[in-house]
């Protein structure tokens, strides 16, 4: 559960402060899917940061299953990002000069997994975004749809809680995009995590159970779910077979821990 | 991050700025080089000294003299009080031994023999070619042997023998030395006065100039302690130093040298052991080597900015991999690490350029320099494995250091500034 408690962010100092966020609270329970929408310099950017612990609210609180982030040290903070939170950005930022494997064994080695245990959870991440047969190509050799497969089989491996997608498909064509869209719900569905889509895209908004719209630092349309949520069939994959969910274990068959 | 994939990881970023990572790795790598032949040199020019001095000093005798000016430890351009002991060796005024310091060393226990170290220059020598040639006068000292060429010389010279040095030959028209051996010569000796005396010798054996010879001695005949004696007596007739020396050498007789010279200082005489000759010469070779290691570590401290420059366009290149580190939830302090071992990456890079090639260059030139500087059979670059490692170590302690101020730009970044994408 993610719960957003009456936060304010001011940047700046004495006459030339500026407001990105003015009192913003919301709830999300477990394993939803959200958006999070709104024009360039409503806020929605700052928000992510501060629902991930990059940032600190000037004001209000964050509690990420009833535990408060102001309450967490730095070294607390890097600790949950580190095992609880997964990033996917517009720019992808993969390495290029590293191969695929060496991309997403970054937040294996961060969090000091083993070194046989990692290769598994790597490859499995792999596997899950199609890239498998990739592992030890440049990341520079991969069209961007790739990039970005590359990049979620980063935030996944360490199978987090929480994925932030900051315009995931911002840079892609939309055939692309609608791919890295079906793979980021369906991780959604399978793992099973909460999905936080940060986008300016009101269609890929309106396809979340959650949405919060933000204008001006302030929350001006917030949407829960409708009691159906659509029960997609098989998901098209790049290869033309149809996907089959993995059950929603631990890819190193760990037991799932929970949030904090 | 553990410790082994910051030094995988920080090696792997490395790889991808080859160029600029070797460009910075050269710049120590002439520090490690100049480092590592300025050492080397200095091993093999102690070696060669110990060699020296184990050549031409024999470790259980002791050189005994009044006058500290004589070992160079001693201010000797200002002129001194007059006593009735001072007198003229080699140009310069020392005070002198005379016969009863002599027989005062010589009853000092544990000394078997003391040789008086004359100061003789003979007119000239010649032989029946009726060919004349100047030269000095050395005592044949048992301990100090010249090389020889021909011949053979027991414990000590017999009276009326020399030993003919080989540089002789040609002018008194000896063909080889064994043609020289058991020949006659006659050497003509003069008094201030003007008068002359021929003194008769027997070449016993021929000598040469062992490459391993100081060059202490000037080039001339040596002849036993007793002849050289009354040469000096002739000589110096009527002078009221005629039976003084600069220095005598004391023969032990197997005992520690140090007690000997302990012995003789509390008597009131400077005696110095062939450890003592070493060292003197050592702390010329020390004083050489600070002189060349400044000149290192001048090139060190250019290298060191260089590695400052270079991590810090490293960060400023990576400033959105840093922040994606951190936004996975790196901690600063290994950030900081993956910078900081990653200049030590490059001096370890540019040390072991550096040195490698310092041991190329010198195994190759070696054979050309001990040619040039005459040093015989020796080399003069010699290198020790463990000196190299320990300076491997220190060049990658440098850049570790110079790695910290960026290492520190890096741990503090912002990374939601860093992940900006405008």
């Amino acid at each position: 559960m993610i719960e957003v408690r009456n936060i304010t962010k001011t940047y700046g100092k004495k006459s030339n402060t500026f407001q990105a966020l003015r009192g913003i609270s919301f709830r999300i329970p477990t394993g939803a899917s959200v958006a999070i929408i709104g024009k360039s310099g409503s806020g929605k950017s700052t928000l992510m940061h501060l629902m991930s612990g990059l940032d600190r609210p000037t004001s209000g609180e964050i509690l990420i299953n009833d535990q408060s982030l102001s309450g967490l040290s730095r070294k607390a903070m890097d600790r949950f990002r580190a095992k609880d939170l997964g990033f996917v950005f517009q720019s992808f930022f993969v390495e290029a000069n590293q191969t695929c494997y060496q991309n997403v064994a970054l937040p294996l080695e961060i969090n000091q997994i083993p070194r046989g245990q990692r290769q598994k959870m790597a490859e499995q991440a792999l596997e899950q975004v199609e890239l498998f047969d990739k592992a030890k190509s440049k990341a520079r050799t991969l069209s961007g749809g790739q990039k970005q497969r590359l990049a979620i089989a980063r935030a996944i491996v360490n199978n987090p809680k929480i994925l932030m997608a900051d315009e995931p498909t911002g840079n892609l064509d939309s055939a692309t995009g609608e791919k890295v869209i079906e793979l980021l719900f369906g991780l959604n569905r399978r793992l099973p995590c909460t999905l936080v889509i940060v986008t300016h895209d009101h269609e890929l908004a309106a396809r979340c159970q959650y949405q919060i719209e933000l204008k001006d630092g302030i929350v001006v349309g917030l949407r829960k779910p409708q009691p159906v949520a659509s029960a997609k069939p098989a998901m098209p994959t790049s290869n033309g077979k149809p996907f089959v969910p993995r059950p929603p274990s631990h890819p190193s068959g760990r037991p799932v821990r929970k949030v904090i | 991050m553990k410790a082994f994939d910051v030094i995988r990881r920080s090696g792997r970023n490395l790889k991808s700025a080859k160029v600029r990572t070797l460009l910075t790795a050269m710049a120590l790598a002439v520090g490690g080089f100049t480092l590592t032949l300025t050492l080397a040199a200095a091993n093999g020019a102690r070696a060669y000294s110990q060699k020296l001095i184990s050549a031409n000093f024999d470790p259980n005798s002791v050189i005994v003299a009044k006058d500290k000016a004589i070992f160079g430890e001693q201010d000797n351009s200002q002129p001194r009080e007059y006593s009735s002991d001072i007198g003229s060796v080699y140009g310069s005024t020392f005070k002198l031994l005379d016969s009863k310091d002599v027989a005062n060393i010589k009853a000092q226990p544990h000394i078997t023999e003391v040789s008086r170290q004359y100061n003789l220059t003979a007119l000239y020598v010649t032989n029946n070619t009726g060919k004349k040639l100047t030269g000095s006068l050395n005592v044949y000292n048992p301990a100090q042997k010249p090389e020889l060429k021909a011949g053979q010389v027991d414990e000590s010279l017999g009276g009326g023998r020399a030993v003919l040095p080989d540089v002789y030959l040609n002018g008194l028209g000896y063909s080889s030395p064994g043609d020289a051996l058991n020949q006659a010569i006659t050497v003509r000796v003069a008094q201030a006065s003007g008068k002359t005396k021929d003194y008769p010798f027997t070449i016993e054996a021929v000598s040469t100039k062992s490459k391993l010879d100081i060059g202490f001695t000037p080039v001339g005949l040596f002849i036993s302690e007793k002849d050289a004696g009354n040469i000096n007596t002739f000589v110096n007739a009527n002078l009221p130093t005629a039976d003084r020396v600069a220095t005598v050498v004391a023969r032990g007789d197997g005992t520690n040298v140090d007690q000997i010279k302990q012995q003789l200082q509390s008597a009131g005489y400077e005696a110095r052991t062939s450890k003592d000759l070493q060292s003197l010469v050592d702390q010329i070779i020390q004083v050489l080597q600070i002189i060349i290691l400044v000149f290192g570590f001048i090139t060190l401290v250019a290298s060191f900015f260089g590695v400052v420059n270079t991590q810090y366009i490293s960060v400023l290149e990576r400033t959105r991999e840093i922040g994606l580190m951190k936004a996975l939830g790196m901690r600063r302090g290994t950030v900081s690490w993956l910078f900081i071992v990653e200049a030590t990456w490059i001096g370890f890079l540019g040390a072991v350029l550096g040195s490698a090639a310092a041991v190329a260059a010198g195994t190759a030139l070696n054979p050309f320099i001990s040619k040039q500087i005459n040093f015989g059979d020796e080399y003069l670059l010699q290198f020790q494995a463990v000196q190299i490692i320990l300076l491997i170590v220190f060049l990658m302690l440098v850049t570790a250091i110079a790695g910290l101020l960026p290492a520190r730009k890096a741990a503090k970044l912002d990374p939601i500034e860093a992940l900006r994408t405008e």
